[in-house]
């Protein structure tokens, strides 16, 4: 059972991290077109820079669940590592302190989405695409992430180990 | 209490914290929401999501996920070897030349990649080994990358200048500028003391330099490799001082011509190798967007609490001399580099030391490059000098201390290269001033 929730856990935070590929090589593409079409065909852009803003967010918050999973987060880890067996314990708090910041985090982001989409707000340019679609994904990779750290600490309690793991596992 | 207490407060919570072992990102964000909550209660956190994602939602931002990438591609494809290998057919008569062939190619990789350890990898994985086989002491053959592969964040296009310049309300440009000179400088500071550490090595011990012959077929040989990035380095920057272009649009039309290049040049027709770049680029974008979205928090919960507005007051009113001031920030700058990576560190004290600098008469532009020393330091002093790991991980038949031993002439090079653009901050501020004007304060 345990084993079947991380599965899904990984499938989904690898799902998450695809899309933030997707994401981040489509804004590289559109910097490119939207650059020929400035300054070499002297046209005018509508949709471009907006697009490319909320591509590179969308592929920060999708990407983070995967980054935190393959441990890519940098952080100071000479206590941590200065603990040897009782590593865990230190684990145990700073995925307390994770979970503090992600979960206000996903429940002010929830806030923010609904209120976007039950108001229909556009965002603030000539575009103007409806504000909740690029909002959808600080409510994607904040309640994933939100989960990865519940379940990074059941396991730390039950079992002393945490759930990240090697880069190379990932994807 | 008074705003200097609790900033004294957040300044022992903030690095307890970070002790845990907590991401950087997740760290400065618990801190910021539970000292906003506890000083303004619960109404001060409720707009937290929207702040975090506005503050992502910046069209300056791009540039560090595009500059990722385009350091990403080439480093994952074999540029760096054949860079070095170009540079070492041309310098290789000169005593120490292989060591000066390194870190010529760790400068013209840092202008092709904006990151420090991406350009130590680069070119330390074919550049230790060679300089160990040809009888290179280790020190100097790990020192000098270590040390050269610094300068990937003080040569244009540097992911740590943007993070300053979005952090200051500076422009990138401007400060891509500015790093030019003073990378020239350092680097050739570097050279200078590998010449005489290997003529002073080889008269010791009795070496003759090793002969070794190119002709001209051999050095026009690498050449068609190396170019197309030198042209995309060259593009770039004259992109970025002609005002062509944003950095952000330079940075994505770069990142992409990067990745064509490396697929077409290598011949990288796999779906899995992109993939890996793109991934490896996403990670670490994600990882510093994150820091830089926390961080928003982190200094609104500073200014709301008037401890950005107190500091900036509290040093005016101890009237201490502007260079005292100074040097006391290095030593602050230091000592956070030693722990912190450089991003983090610019995000964290940038709001509080960016108003002090200013009224103390310093130029913000001058500033980010004594900060970005600074902050090369602290990548190849211990405990978390990411260069240092870096190298022993590439070369783990050289111990750690070696590697520190042969880095520490260069730590001291780059504390002379701050005192000297300390007493010369026109070595910094001419190009710039030259190329876009002297800046209205």
């Amino acid at each position: 059972m345990w084993n079947g929730i991380l599965k899904i856990n990984k499938l989904l935070s690898n799902v998450s991290a695809s899309i933030a590929i997707i994401m981040l090589l489509l804004a590289c593409i559109v910097v490119t077109e939207m650059v020929y079409i400035r300054y070499f065909l002297q046209g005018s852009t509508v949709w471009e820079t907006e697009f490319i803003m909320y591509s590179i967010v969308a592929s920060t918050l999708l990407g983070s669940p995967y980054v935190l999973l393959t441990q890519g987060h940098v952080k100071i880890d000479l206590l941590p590592n200065a603990m040897g067996n009782k590593k865990w314990i230190l684990e145990l708090i700073s995925s307390f302190i994770s979970l503090t910041f992600v979960s206000v985090l996903t429940f002010t982001s929830w806030e923010y989405f609904l209120e976007a989409y039950t108001n229909n707000w556009l965002t603030e340019t000539v575009w103007a695409p409806p504000l909740w679609i690029p909002l959808l994904s600080l409510v994607i990779g904040m309640t994933f992430l939100c989960i990865q750290i519940i379940l990074n600490i059941c396991s730390l309690i039950v079992f002393k180990k945490c759930v990240f793991i090697a880069h190379e596992e990932g994807l | 209490m008074s705003p200097l207490e609790i900033a004294s407060l957040i300044f022992v919570v903030t690095i307890l914290v970070l002790a845990t072992g907590v991401p950087i990102a997740f760290g400065l964000g618990f801190v910021s929401v539970t000292f906003i909550f506890f000083f303004e209660g619960i109404d001060g956190i409720l707009g937290m999501g929207e702040m975090f994602f506005g503050s992502l939602s910046e069209f300056t931002l791009i540039a560090i996920p595009m500059f990722i990438l385009m350091g990403t591609a080439v480093s994952s494809s074999p540029t760096g070897k054949d860079l070095y290998k170009a540079l070492d057919s041309w310098l290789y008569k000169v005593p120490g030349g292989l060591v000066l062939a390194n870190i010529g190619a760790c400068t013209i990789f840092s202008a092709l990649s904006g990151s420090s350890p991406a350009t130590c990898a680069a070119i330390g994985k074919m550049g230790i080994p060679e300089m160990q086989k040809k009888g290179y002491p280790d020190t100097i053959a790990t020192g000098s990358i270590a040390a050269g592969g610094t300068l990937g964040i003080l040569i244009p296009p540097s992911v740590t200048m943007i993070v300053y310049g979005v952090a200051t309300e500076t422009s990138i440009g401007r400060l891509f500028i500015a790093g030019v000179i003073p990378g020239i400088i350092l680097s050739s500071l570097f050279m200078l003391w590998s010449i005489f550490y290997i003529w002073r090595y080889n008269k010791k011990n009795n070496i003759k330099t090793v002969t070794k012959t190119y002709t001209l077929m051999d050095k026009l040989r690498l050449l068609p490799k190396v170019l197309p990035f030198m042209i995309i380095v060259m593009t770039i920057l004259y992109i970025l001082y002609g005002g062509l272009a944003t950095p952000s649009e330079a940075s994505g039309v770069g990142a992409l011509f990067c990745l064509v290049f490396v697929v077409l040049i290598y011949k990288m027709w796999d779906i899995k190798k992109i993939w890996n770049i793109l991934k490896s680029s996403m990670r670490e974008s994600t990882m510093i967007m994150m820091i830089i979205g926390a961080s928003a928090l982190f200094s609104y919960a500073l200014s709301s609490l008037y401890i950005t507005q107190s500091m900036a007051e509290w040093i005016a009113v101890l009237d201490v001399n502007k260079w005292v001031l100074l040097a006391i920030v290095n030593v602050f700058l230091l000592v956070a580099g030693f722990f912190l990576p450089p991003v983090a560190v610019i995000l964290m004290t940038a709001p509080i030391l960016i108003p002090i600098i200013i009224s103390a008469g310093f130029d913000p532009y001058w500033f980010a490059v004594i900060l970005t020393i600074n902050m090369e330091i602290g990548l190849i002093t211990p405990p978390v000098g990411l260069n240092l790991y870096v190298i022993n991980g590439i070369t783990p038949n050289v111990s750690l201390s070696t590697i520190l031993r042969g880095a520490f002439p260069f730590v001291l090079i780059m504390m002379f290269s701050i005192v000297l653009f300390s007493i010369f901050p026109e070595i910094v501020t001419w190009l710039p001033n030259k190329m876009l004007g002297e800046v209205q304060q």
